[in-house]
């Protein structure tokens, strides 16, 4: 089906070929017309791949279609028609016929590199570069290469950077390898079945899997008609971007993660009507890695988790039915202190209606209702998925829909925690309630005042949201949970050929009712005042030629408590520029940045605060040999950056800046 | 209690001679008075299943130099003596203490879920019990993990940021469409505050220099984990750039942050991208017409041509709220001319008043796409 129209970049293309059935490489399709036409006024012939009509590359035979584009169709299976179109009204299908491309034999690549080299000709006298190298050097690699025989693929990508100054770099290495990939894969008839190490994503959304994508070796593996689909992997457990260490297999035991996924759908006539999920993870780590911020990084965490899905599709999918349940052994204390593994099981249930399907959409373009219900044990746990919300029970209901541009959603959710209704511990329940609106209308910004203010879209919400802890808890566990949350906002983008604005602001009201907590005669638990959080924004972009554009951005921010009379102020200004002084040969690009914070207290033992901060950048580039194809580029470029710091209450004043003079070298070449 | 492994990593020989120089000055201070008193912790809570390192700097007004008797903590049923007595010169004093894991969990199975740490300043001079006491507060919990699990107030307890390959380090094309992902795992339910900061070429060859891209003030009221999209990223230059996001907590830095440094260096996380130059290959942004209002079955809709093209690809899409557009239909339309009609087979598919959008994208003899127009909205009528 084309990919569902989706751009077909970085996927295998073949020539269309074929008579029928499965193509390897032929220059024309035919299709035989498995009907007669009809003897009767005909206005139209179509043919149609996947979705799109090919109509202007086919000819037209007494009983036959001939279809020859000249450009690659990605691999996969089609449906391929033709329909006639009759002056009566009447529609008839000819030919239809599933296809299949197959990659064509042949072996490409593709690369994108630059490096950047520079020296700091200038900066301010001041101990702040001290230790940092006035020479520097950073760049980036993106390439992959493929070859493809018959049945055969095999792939290899790597993103990879370096930069001389490691002190940038998270992990303190001058190289990094942000993801790379190297994969063989074979189709036959009975399926495919491929292998692959490095970054391979685990396609996956549920108690198991989140977001989860670590380095490894994974296999996966489908049959003919993909109604039996399984991916197998083992894995390093954190996320790295380490070049010289954990590339493909864990260095040590306790950083190792395996694990397996089905799918089978057992109704072959109807595979939508039951389709039911098995996974199964296992392993050792901890709750940190490249990108993490946490409190306890060190400590190993682990166990085993699995389990199983059903999902049913009907009414032409209007109604999506979903359950889940799973089970999990693990030690989420840390291995080796204080409890061991505790066993522990969640489950899900999910149904959602729509008029995607066969439901009427009533008087709206379309809408959809989802129910849910989650229960997850307090000890269930995945290693795939550690930040999984736990020991938690969650009601979900969800309507939302769309009439003519106006888009609404309503959402109502109810959590409560302490499933097991262990009397030591507190339970604390969450009600949410909002309403989120969108409004765009289809206006020709020609008409009246849309073409002064461009072309509109507008939004809204209301959010509100309840939290309590039950009464008496309070002593047990040191403090009092009982607070509302009110969030209302506004906002509208403009949009128009030569620029557009927006603005939004929002406030946020929170009443705190929780009462303070004494223990032994200490407070334990203050509570919080209550405040009011305004914030707003303005954006505005213009770009009245492809020479020339100006971004600048507004947001201002009061936070004030009411029972503490203290206030807090940002005021954040930048703005952007770009400019072609000379088209594609000199660039000059300015950025600056105020922010403004200022804090009042009420209590007059704490001194008041005043902060100013100044920050630019800016680069000026001459593109000195532009790069083509497999010839390189050679930008030289002199930039900088300025800061400054403000404290105008004990008038301290620091500033900053850099002057950098260098040039870049890039180069890109493929073989397609 | 009385086996406690508790280590105050002031030396010894700094507080006996911080003792000697007060006693020194107590004849002369009577009339002295400590007026405020205060302290903030680098960390919010204590796990039993580490050692707990964290540092707490005392706040305190008076009108001479001031003198505190041991650090306790006060809210057991007998106070527990954590550091010897101090007398610390200056506005603010930092003091440094670990404890164990095993303390924190004798403390739970002692059925105490928080601790307060407690010193109280006097003047070097003062009476006795004229002084202020500085509390500070840290929750107590069996592990890391549990915590958004065990306790019921908001705290932010875990983050991570990344980008759509999953990792904190991505390589783009210039003017991609770059945005990150912060995910935050927490107890309870609040608004998290913090602050988008980008530095930029021009400064990453050297001392990086933040500029705030944006500030947010968000409710969190999901269970336990939320997702933060990054506003758009700047792509347009190539080179480094470092990406993080700071978290404001007013209660441990009630003066918020700057765009010099996060207000909190242990409440920051950190990502990198590296723009690549923009070569021959870049994709060609095509311009078409009418790219707003409605169309109808003999609605011409054009294009600027893109050189090397052998196919133009049209995609009608209809957007459904949150999700990605959906394909409705499309048609592949030889490299001359660049305009056409809807053909009646895409007419057939679309419905009357609908709204859809549409877009062409330029194909070479392999079928790449070397040229896209963005996405243009319409309804769809017939006449």
């Amino acid at each position: 089906m084309f990919r569902s129209g989706k751009n077909i970049k970085h996927i295998f293309m073949v020539t269309l070929v074929m008579v029928a059935g499965d193509v390897y490489g032929a220059e024309t399709l035919e299709l035989s017309f498995q009907q007669q036409l009809q003897q009767k006024e005909l206005l139209n012939l179509s043919v149609e791949i996947g979705g799109y009509d090919v109509t202007s590359f086919a000819e037209f035979g007494d009983s036959v279609a001939k279809v020859a584009i000249s450009t690659e169709l990605p691999e996969g299976e089609y449906l391929a028609s033709v329909i006639a179109f009759y002056a009566d009204g009447e529609v008839q299908t000819l030919a239809e016929q599933e296809i299949t491309i197959h990659p064509q034999p042949s072996t490409r690549w593709q690369y994108n590199s630059t490096l950047n080299t520079s020296s700091r000709i200038d900066e301010e006298q001041d101990a702040s570069f001290k230790g940092i190298e006035s020479h520097n050097t950073n760049g980036a690699i993106d390439a992959n290469i493929s070859h493809t025989s018959q049945n055969l693929q095999l792939t290899a990508n790597l993103q990879s950077v370096y930069d001389a100054n490691s002190e940038n770099n998270n992990n303190g290495d001058e190289w990094a390898v942000a993801n790379y990939q190297a994969g063989l894969k074979h189709s036959g008839d009975y399926g495919s079945a491929g292998i692959y190490a490095g970054n391979t994503p685990i396609e996956m959304e549920n108690m198991l899997f989140s977001s989860y994508q670590r380095r490894g070796v994974t296999a996966q593996l489908h049959n003919s008609d993909q109604t039996l689909q399984g991916t197998f992997f083992n894995v390093i457990s954190d996320t790295t971007n380490a070049y010289d260490n954990n590339l493909v297999t864990a260095d040590d035991s306790s950083e190792e993660t395996s694990g397996g996924l089905l799918s089978f759908n057992p109704l072959a006539d109807y595979p939508e009507r039951l389709l039911l999920g098995f996974g199964y993870v296992d392993g050792e780590g901890t709750t940190a890695g490249s990108g993490f911020t946490v409190y306890d990084p060190n400590t190993v965490y682990g166990g085993s988790s699995w389990n199983t899905t059903v999902d049913s599709l009907w009414m032409n999918r209007s109604l999506w039915i979903h359950m889940e349940y799973a089970k999990s052994d693990f030690d989420s204390d840390g291995i080796g202190q204080g409890e061991g593994e505790q066993n522990d099981e969640a489950y899900k249930l999910l149904l959602n209606v729509n008029s995607n399907g066969d439901l009427p959409s009533l008087a709206l373009d379309y809408w959809t209702l989802s129910v849910q219900h989650q229960n997850v044990g307090e000890n269930f746990y995945s290693i795939a998925n550690l930040g999984l919300a736990g020991d938690i029970e969650a009601n979900r209901l969800t309507l939302s829909g769309n009439k003519s541009g106006l888009a609404f959603t309503v959402e109502l959710l109810r959590q409560e925690n302490n499933v097991d209704n262990d009397p030591m511990r507190a339970t604390l329940s969450i009600d949410y309630s909002g309403l989120d609106l969108n409004y765009t209308p289809t206006i020709s910004s020609d008409q009246n005042i849309w073409s002064l203010l461009g072309a509109p879209s507008f939004y809204s919400y209301i959010h509100y949201t309840d939290s309590a802890q039950s009464d008496g808890d309070a002593l047990l566990v040191g403090f009092d949970v009982d607070n509302e949350n009110r969030e209302y906002s506004v906002g509208a983008t403009f949009s128009n050929t030569s620029w557009s604005w927006g603005f939004s602001h929002t406030q946020t009201d929170i009443n705190d009712q929780s009462q303070a907590v004494i223990q032994n005669l200490v407070e334990i638990y203050t509570p919080q005042p209550d405040s009011e959080n305004d914030l707003t924004s303005l954006q505005l972009s213009w770009y009245p030629s492809p020479r020339f554009s100006l971004s600048p951005s507004l947001q201002w921010s009061t936070f004030d408590e009411s029972s503490t009379d203290n206030e807090y102020e940002t005021f954040n200004l930048g703005i952007d520029t770009r400019i072609q002084l000379i088209p594609e040969k000199l660039l000059f690009t300015l950025n600056y940045f105020l922010a403004r914070n200022d804090n009042s207290f009420g209590d007059p033992q704490f001194l008041d605060s005043e902060l100013n901060n100044y920050t630019g950048t800016f680069q000026l580039i001459w593109k000195a040999y532009q790069a083509r194809t497999n010839w390189p580029g050679l930008d030289l470029f002199l930039n900088g950056s300025y800061g400054r710091q403000q404290d105008k209450v004990i008038h301290d004043d620091f500033e900053n800046w850099q002057i950098n003079l260098g040039f870049n070298l890039y180069w890109a070449g493929n073989r397609d | 209690m009385s086996t406690l492994t508790l280590n105050r990593l002031l030396t010894g020989f700094t507080v006996q001679l911080l003792l000697g120089l007060s006693f020194l000055m107590i004849a002369g201070q009577s009339f002295a008075q400590v007026t405020s008193a205060s302290g903030n912790s680098s960390v919010a809570m204590l796990v039993a299943n580490r050692v707990n390192s964290f540092t707490i700097t005392w706040h305190v007004q008076s009108t001479t130099d001031r003198y505190s008797s041991q650090a306790v903590v006060a809210n057991a049923a007998t106070p527990i003596i954590l550091a010897g007595a101090i007398t610390p010169s200056g506005n603010s004093y930092s003091e440094s203490f670990q404890v164990s894991g095993a303390q924190v969990q004798a403390w739970l199975d002692a059925g105490l879920n928080a601790v307060v740490i407690r010193r109280h300043f006097t003047t070097v001079g003062g009476r006795f019990g004229s002084g202020v006491n500085a509390d500070v507060i840290f929750r107590l919990t069996s592990s890391g993990l549990r915590s958004t699990r065990e306790l019921n107030l908001f705290a932010v307890q875990r983050m991570q940021l990344s980008f759509a390959n999953q990792t904190n380090l991505i390589v783009v094309d210039p003017a991609e469409e770059l945005k990150a992902f912060l995910d935050v795992n927490y107890s309870g339910s609040g608004v998290l505050e913090g602050t988008w900061q980008v530095a930029e070429p021009g400064s990453t060859e050297g001392l990086p220099m933040y500029r705030t891209l944006r500030l947010i003030k968000q409710t969190l009221n999901a269970a336990q984990q939320s997702r933060i999209q990054s506003p758009l990223l700047p792509t347009d230059r190539p080179g480094k750039y470092l990406l993080r996001f700071c978290l404001v907590d007013r209660e441990q830095t009630p003066t918020g942050g700057n765009d010099f440094n996060c207000p909190d260096p242990n409440r920051v996380v950190e990502a990198a991208y590296q723009v690549l130059a923009k070569t021959g290959t870049a994709v060609v942004e095509i311009r078409i017409s009418p790219d707003k209002g409605d169309l109808n079955p003999s609605s011409e809709l054009s294009w600027t041509p893109v050189v090397g093209t052998v196919v133009y690809q049209l995609q009608i899409f209809q957007q459904l709220g949150e999700q990605p557009p959906i394909f409705v239909a499309g048609m592949l339309l030889p490299q001359h001319p660049q305009h056409a009609v809807l053909s009646k087979l895409v007419n057939e598919k679309l419905m009357e008043g609908k709204v859809y959008q549409w877009r062409i994208n330029a194909l070479n003899p392999q079928g790449q796409v070397i040229g896209q127009s963005p996405l243009a909205n319409f309804i769809y009528t017939m006449e």
